[in-house]
């Protein structure tokens, strides 16, 4: 049974008639160890499979450690929100539910267009950062 | 938070959203992009300061 509804769908389909580059959705689950991280694989999938832009790619977090790795994942349900030419390294960890789910199809819309919706100013003073820097949101699915 | 308790307790999470900046640098709420660019520059600099 399908995890989005009909109407969800409709306006997931709506809102994706806004991407402009190709964007790939590579999740890692593990249904023997986290039950959860599957329903996240399978939300993944169904979103994939909403626009031609849009491509999932479903990983196991133990057999595919390799690409865990060359992905930087370190813990499940992971969604690596990939742009088609650029990885912007955004990272979507747990469960992408109630307004996270929101949040997730924003960012989806982000890596598409390339845009960060910062400032000029900002965007100039960050092209000077040479050295890597983790930011971490934590937020709850509320 | 109920999906990585072990962040959660890492990062001392006690209300949300709570951003977290290269390890030691963090603010909660919805801070100014000037803010989070100066822990973004901060950060990259090595300029660390004890949490």
């Amino acid at each position: 049974m399908a995890l989005l509804g009909d109407e969800v769908t409709a306006q997931l389909k709506d809102e994706f008639a806004r991407l402009v580059n190709p964007v790939r959705l590579a999740v890692f689950s593990q249904a023997l160890a986290d039950p959860e991280s599957e329903q996240v694989r399978r939300l993944v999938e169904e979103l994939g499979a909403l626009d031609p832009k849009l491509t999932a790619e479903s990983y196991n977090f133990v057999l595919d450690a390799e690409k865990a790795k060359e992905l930087g994942i370190a813990r499940i349900p992971a969604v690596a929100v990939l742009g088609a030419e650029k990885d912007y390294g955004v990272r979507f960890y747990g469960l992408p539910a109630g307004y996270e789910f929101g949040a997730l199809v924003d960012l989806i819309l982000d890596v598409s267009s390339g845009q960060s919706g910062l400032s000029e100013a900002t965007r100039t003073a960050l092209a000077q950062v040479t050295q890597p820097v983790h930011i971490q949101v934590f937020s709850t699915p509320t | 938070m109920t999906g990585f308790p072990d962040l959660a307790q890492r990062y001392r999470v006690s209300s949300v959203p709570k951003t977290v900046v290269g390890d030691t640098r963090e603010f909660v709420g919805a801070g100014p992009e000037a803010m989070l660019l100066e822990h973004v520059q901060q950060a990259a600099q090595g300029g660390i300061v004890a949490p």
